[in-house]
């Protein structure tokens, strides 16, 4: 009778192991993971414009200055050894006519944000940006002042001008 | 008595949305049996505008190259491009030194339908080495 007893207790384990194993088995299934896995394989250098903002100015009659009241923006997405160069147009212009020479101070308002390790040099009519071979977002807010250096002029009242930039990203 | 008056620039870019412009490949080395050399870049424009990009090739210091040196395949340098749509820009190298470095631009010239030149000109630029070697 002891015999049948431990048959029966040595069965009523394998059973339960037999019924265990599957749930267990069932358990792994729903708290395993998946996954994709990928190579973003070999990425050559980028420059991307991601953003391309004017910015808004206002003009003082008494000292013949324009200044920046928002500033333009504009993003560059940039990876590789690039040079970026800002180079102000010194010019003012009235749709595409040329009003009069302005002298372009970057220094005045310009906030220039990126990864560490940058080299930049924020001159009054140019700004150079380095990467060094750093990755990531380059945003600049690219404001300042524009003296007028032609003191004759007379200004009409209600008059839109503008000031052109050109930037240049070399990848 | 201060006259201040102010200006609202015409704000040609949209803010919203995924925007780009830029220009593939990267910096890139040929080397060569021939005396010229075809290269294609594909400009992207990502903006939800109509815009306009010219091409232009400079030398090492970024001064205009000598016509001598390049040409653009079909004499094509104007691309006007929809939104979100890019285009292939075939240029032909002729260079006269063994090694002989280029800087390839594409530059934003003209935005909407109108082409209005933008505030903000941007230029995405490629360098070009081509390598020429003897047999």
């Amino acid at each position: 009778m002891k015999f049948n007893n431990a048959i029966i207790a040595a069965l009523g384990l394998s059973f339960a192991a037999i019924v265990m194993t599957p749930a267990a088995s069932a358990s792994a299934t729903v708290a395993g993971t998946a996954k994709w896995n990928g190579n973003t394989g070999n990425l050559s250098s980028m420059c991307k414009f991601t953003k391309n903002v004017a910015g808004t100015m206002t003009f003082d009659e008494a000292s013949n200055t324009w200044t920046t009241t928002s500033p333009a923006e504009f993003h560059i997405n940039t990876r590789g050894n690039n040079n970026i160069n800002v180079i102000a147009y010194e010019k003012l212009l009235q749709g595409s006519s040329e009003i009069a020479d302005v002298q372009v101070d970057y220094q005045y308002d310009t906030v220039i944000t990126g990864p560490a390790g940058l080299t930049i040099n924020l001159n009054d009519d140019d700004i150079s940006v380095a990467m060094n071979g750093k990755r990531g977002k380059l945003e600049f807010e690219l404001g300042g002042t524009a003296v007028v250096t032609n003191d004759d002029i007379v200004f009409a009242a209600n008059q839109s001008y503008s000031i052109n930039h050109e930037v240049t990203c070399i990848q | 008595m201060r006259f201040v008056k102010t200006l609202i620039l015409a704000s040609v870019f949209l803010s919203m949305g995924v925007q780009a412009h830029g220009m593939n490949p990267g910096i890139t080395k040929v080397t060569t049996y021939k005396d010229i050399s075809k290269m294609t870049y594909e400009v992207y424009n990502s903006y939800e505008f109509p815009a306009v990009y010219t091409m232009q090739v400079f030398t090492q210091d970024l001064t205009p190259a000598p016509e001598s040196l390049y040409r653009f395949f079909d004499g094509k340098s104007v691309v006007r491009l929809k939104p979100n749509s890019k285009a292939k820009v075939d240029v032909l190298f002729k260079p006269e030194q063994d090694v002989s470095r280029f800087i390839v631009c594409s530059v934003l010239t003209g935005v909407s339908y109108e082409e209005i030149k933008p505030s903000i000109t941007s230029r995405v630029c490629s360098r070009l080495i081509v390598e020429r070697i003897s047999r």
